[in-house]
């Protein structure tokens, strides 16, 4: 159990508390609760992980229990931690069916659980989650040029029936500002679920102000 | 989403473009207005002004042909505008002044056209707008006074004529004395004229008196002839000679026509007979010549009438020689009175040229006046000279200055868009949409 900090360290002042209200508004109005939201994104730097940092901690504010689960590497930064990134070959059969009970897990357990894809297209795992979970939210820097990955990315989500709620659309600024905030001080208030090595162990924690849940696969 | 804040979004996008861009703006804006202060310097310059005219209508019988509507067409002519280059010295084009001259109909109900001209100097440009105005003030009055003066010309070349042709006659009546003894000459002329009259009156009388005497004188010798026939009958009847020598040859002529009438002409007594009757008429021819010429034969009526004949006879002589005698007179007279006759008729026809003199010249006062008149209802006058100004066509250059800075601006934020769009970085919601086909629902970052 660790004691939730989020929004001094959650919420940089590159990004308006209004506009994280609005984004989870957005998203609760259109899921309901309980929901697995997946936050991904074509290119890596888009701010999928600012996104669902950011989501996850105004969720938790607002009093939701709320899960934070990383899929991406960029913790390693900070922790670490082994990602697990399961082998291509058999993340269909064997790591979709593991997902699939650990969606079912997280939505019994909590009313949000935001799940950090990262860049959608080099995770098997995000792409495997992209039809379990109950929504997906793109994640896509201003200003950068588009490439074919966005194209492939949405034709992948499109074969694999996602539900895409929208897109968030970040600024340079703020996806910098987060990362920097990130690498230099230890996340509080929750802590980020990895996929260690096999097997595969997802410890998603339940976030509220007054606790931590520890949960088991 | 309300039509005023999706307006607002746009006008906010709008600004962030141009804001993104601003450093572009500002850059395109400096080459356009150097390219535009490039353009101003090299464009030529047009100044345009104008001169205004008063057209002046007549309403009477003498006011010119010419109507305003005429008027631009005239000042744009070429004869106006050739006559403009004469007295300007211009060394322009006459299709050039043509282009450059600008006469426009009068507004309605207005008598005041206005001709402009446009030239790259105001000093040229007023100098050729005001020449064209007097020019055309000039050629319109020449035009309304065109007939009249040519009738003072051809009146002139009359009166000319007129005033020659009664020198002539005063010279020749001077030579011929006329005009020294005009008095006398009357006087002797009215005399030679009365006597020429009484004698052809004498001539007249005489004539007719010789007509009577001349039948007078034809009925005595009618009676002379009718009286000398009866006489030498009664003669011959009184001559027993004659009167058997008649009878024989009567005998021997029906004798020889009862022959003729009953035998042929080779009957041989007929010869014989026919000498006989010959001989027998010779015999009566020779008896009545003697017996007419005997002392026996005198006949105081036919001497009567014979002396009768002959004082008629004598009378028409005489009538004759009186009849020519005046005709010899007046013929004399008539002479004299022609010679008189020469200068009066000189007189007579150096009158009737000091009439015709007179009325040419009071024809002349008249065409006078109607020019005159026509002058006075029918002109051009230019009432308001064209100044040099630095007014120049479209606008001036400082507001030619100012539209190129606003058109600058305006193309350099267009620059700022057509960048904007040029950039195939995701800058708008709208790109990110089309990109994903999702909705952007939330925006995280300034």
């Amino acid at each position: 159990m660790n004691d939730l900090n989020l929004p001094e360290s959650a919420a940089p002042e590159a990004v308006p508390n209004s506009q994280l209200q609005v984004l989870r508004s957005r998203v609760e109005s259109e899921l309901g609760k309980p929901a697995v939201i997946l936050v991904t994104s074509a290119a890596g730097g888009d701010g999928s992980n600012m996104t669902a940092h950011l989501l996850a901690g105004c969720f938790m504010e607002s009093g939701h229990r709320t899960a934070l689960v990383d899929l991406t590497v960029s913790g390693a930064r900070r922790h670490d931690v082994t990602m697990v990134e399961l082998p291509h070959a058999d993340g269909k059969a064997i790591g979709r069916e593991r997902l699939a009970a650990f969606v079912e897990e997280m939505r019994s357990s909590q009313d949000f659980t935001i799940v950090d894809a990262g860049t959608f297209l080099n995770s098997a795992t995000a792409m495997a989650l992209a039809w379990l979970v109950d929504g997906i939210l793109l994640a896509v820097r201003v200003g950068r040029a588009p490439t074919d990955e966005d194209e492939l990315m949405v034709q992948t989500i499109a074969h694999s029936r996602g539900r895409v709620i929208g897109v968030v659309a970040t600024s340079q600024e703020a996806v910098a500002t987060f990362e920097r905030t990130q690498a230099n001080t230890q996340p509080v208030g929750f802590e980020t679920l990895r996929r260690g090595s096999e097997p595969l162990r997802a410890r998603p924690y339940s976030l509220s102000t007054d606790s931590l849940a520890k949960l088991e696969i | 989403m309300t039509y005023v804040q999706a307006t607002a979004v746009q006008v906010k996008e709008a600004y962030t473009t141009v804001w993104r861009h601003r450093y572009l703006v500002v850059l395109a804006f400096i080459v356009f207005m150097a390219i535009s202060v490039a353009l101003i310097a090299i464009t030529p310059r047009l100044y345009r002004v104008g001169a205004n005219v008063l057209i002046v209508n007549g309403n009477s019988r003498n006011d010119p042909t010419l109507s305003s509507p005429d008027l631009p067409t005239l000042a744009a002519s070429t004869g106006v505008l050739e006559q403009v280059e004469k007295n300007l010295g211009l060394d322009v084009p006459l299709a050039t002044l043509k282009q450059n001259l600008s006469a426009k109909l009068p507004a309605y109900k207005s008598s005041i056209m206005r001709i402009e001209y446009s030239d790259p100097t105001p000093n040229g440009a007023a100098t050729i707008a005001n020449g064209v105005a007097d020019e055309l003030a000039s050629y319109y009055n020449q035009l309304s006074t065109a007939r009249y003066d040519d009738d003072l010309h051809a009146l002139d070349a009359e009166l000319v004529k007129q005033k020659a042709r009664i020198q002539s006659i005063n010279a020749l009546l001077k030579s011929q004395g006329g005009d020294q003894s005009m008095a006398s000459e009357d006087k002797g002329q009215d005399g030679l004229v009365d006597q020429v009259n009484a004698l052809q009156t004498q001539r007249a009388l005489a004539n007719a008196e010789l007509q009577g005497d001349m039948a007078q004188a034809e009925a005595a010798a009618t009676d002379t002839r009718t009286r000398s026939e009866i006489a030498r009958r009664d003669i011959l009847q009184a001559d027993p000679l004659y009167a058997a020598l008649e009878a024989q040859a009567s005998e021997s002529a029906a004798h020889l026509a009862e022959f003729r009438a009953q035998f042929t002409s080779n009957y041989p007594g007929l010869p014989a007979l026919q000498a006989k009757v010959r001989s027998l008429q010779a015999g009566v021819t020779a008896e009545a010549a003697r017996a007419l010429s005997s002392s026996h034969a005198y006949s105081p009526t036919i001497a009567a009438a014979i002396a009768g004949e002959r004082k008629a006879e004598a009378v028409v002589e005489g009538d004759r020689a009186k009849v020519a005698a005046l005709d010899g007179e007046i013929a004399r007279t008539g002479s004299q009175v022609q010679g008189a006759g020469t200068l009066e008729l000189l007189r007579l026809e150096r009158e009737a040229a000091e009439n015709e003199y007179r009325s040419i010249a009071a024809h002349r006062g008249a065409t006078l006046l109607d020019r005159a008149d026509a002058l006075s209802l029918g002109s051009v006058v230019v009432i308001d000279r064209a100044l040099a100004s630095q007014a120049q066509i479209a606008i001036g250059l400082r507001r030619l200055t100012a539209t190129f800075a606003l058109v600058s601006l305006f193309l350099a934020i267009v620059c700022a868009f057509l960048a904007e769009q040029m950039n195939p970085r995701l800058r708008r919601a709208t790109q990110i949409e089309n990109l994903y086909g999702k909705p952007v629902i939330a925006t995280l970052g300034r």
